[in-house]
């Protein structure tokens, strides 16, 4: 188990952009952050990983090695793709997992440069380098993001398998699909639980007459036409 | 994690110039009759400081700053990771430190003493732990963009250069320079400042450098 225990961070005499976050990430779990740009998600990402030392608080119970996943995964990185997660691998020492690059569909030359890879080709050798570790602490921030269809069908695959614990972050709504995902929405720099509303959008398309007929039914809640 | 380092490093071909200025400075210094072995060991231990400092900024900033967030994730927090590229820094300039020994011994016609290759050893070794000391004081994530860590290598070693004879760096080459032979007992103490001297400086680096990711 993970605890994200009191955080607080603000950057030199910046404003405060979490003000006590305290949560629990149980072994296995999926947590989710939601919210808009610059709320501090990133952030609290790269405390849980170990990367960023919070002004106050701390993370308890983390694993040694985490597998971090950047938002923007770099690409200028002068290592082929095959050096890199030999080099991660080994660091972890665990095996080069070069299936998961097929599952993802990653389509470039595994000996060239990585920065010679297109955006979506080096997410997918960061994903592979992330899911490389089984049981340990995925963090993700953002890795829908930029990935072609099929790619993010086998990422949310990819998480739900995992016997590790995983925090992600996500504005695509692929995460929120996720069974068993604990969801959080960060609002001024706290967690705020979402909650399961048991209530779900469906668009359809029929005559003007079904639409009374449809409002009718039992459990429907509201009707809009658009 | 230093094989990491390492092959990154050897990829970005940024490790060339100080090398090779290493090289051409001794290869001047040796070039033409350079006399008794010890006040030449003396002056590219001296040349050894700043290239081993400005080798050692190369190593910790050659990462890109994105993909250190996830190294650092990885290998389990700023500490271990400062420990492999210091770990690295060590690989890379005992390479110049055995080179800069034993090339001039094997190469010249004067004879080396085993006493003389000792200190020269000594000497470089000196050298090479002040210098990786300076450079992880004068890279990221302390001094931010590469002009600045070279400003400041360059800066510092000119002022050590002015201050002569300041340990551990310029005394030791002050007792090489000297034709007396050099006590052992002030040979120790250098060694023994040159330690305090690196291990300081990597613990404010770490110091300093947690919480600036």
């Amino acid at each position: 188990m993970i605890t994200v225990d009191g955080v607080w961070m603000r950057y030199g005499r910046g404003p405060m952009v979490l003000s006590g976050i305290d949560t629990t990430l149980a072994s296995g779990s999926v947590t989710v952050v939601l919210g808009e740009n610059g709320c501090g998600k990133s952030t609290l990402l790269r405390i849980a990983a170990g990367v960023t030392v919070p002004t106050k608080g701390a993370v308890r119970g983390r694993p040694t090695s985490v597998s971090y996943l950047p938002e923007r995964f770099p690409d200028q990185l002068r290592l082929s793709a095959r050096a890199y997660l030999r080099h991660f691998a080994r660091m972890r020492r665990l095996p080069t997992r070069s299936d998961l690059l097929d599952r993802l569909g990653f389509a470039g030359d595994l000996d060239q440069p990585m920065s010679e890879l297109s955006k979506g080709n080096a997410q997918k050798v960061g994903l592979t380098q992330t899911f490389g570790s089984v049981d340990g602490f995925l963090v993700l921030d953002e890795p829908w993001a930029g990935l072609d269809v099929a790619a993010r069908e086998v990422l949310s695959e990819l998480v739900v398998e995992t016997a590790a614990t995983v925090l992600v972050t996500d504005h695509t709504g692929a995460a929120a699909k996720l069974p068993g995902a604990t969801v959080y929405r960060m609002v001024a720099g706290v967690l705020q639980p979402v909650e399961e509303s048991g209530l779900v959008d469906v668009v359809v398309t029929c005559t003007s007459d079904a639409v009374d007929q449809v409002a009718a039914l039992p459990g429907v809640q509201s009707v809009r036409r658009v | 994690m230093i094989r990491y380092l390492l092959a990154d490093v050897f990829k970005s071909q940024r490790w060339l110039p100080p090398v090779f200025v290493y090289l051409a400075t001794t290869g001047i210094l040796y070039g033409g009759d350079p006399g008794t072995p010890l006040p030449p060991y003396g002056v590219s231990e001296m040349v050894l400081f700043p290239l081993a400092a400005w080798l050692t900024v190369v190593l910790v900033n050659n990462e890109d700053p994105v993909q250190r967030h996830v190294t650092i994730a990885a290998v389990g927090g700023w500490r271990r990771l400062l420990g492999g590229l210091v770990g690295a820094a060590l690989v890379v300039n005992g390479v110049l430190v055995l080179v800069a020994t034993f090339v001039p011994a094997v190469i010249h016609h004067h004879p080396y003493a085993v006493s003389d290759v000792a200190l020269g050893f000594t000497a470089h070794v000196i050298a090479a732990v002040t210098g990786i000391g300076l450079g992880v004081l004068c890279a990221r994530p302390i001094v931010p963009t590469t002009g600045w860590s070279l400003v400041a290598v360059v800066g510092v070693s000119l002022a050590l250069l002015v201050a002569n004879k300041l340990p551990p760096v310029g005394a030791m080459a002050h007792l090489l320079f000297d034709s007396r032979p050099a006590p052992v007992g002030a040979v120790v103490v250098q060694v023994v400042v040159a330690l305090l001297v690196g291990v300081a400086c990597v613990g404010v680096a770490y110091r300093v450098g947690r919480r600036r990711f």
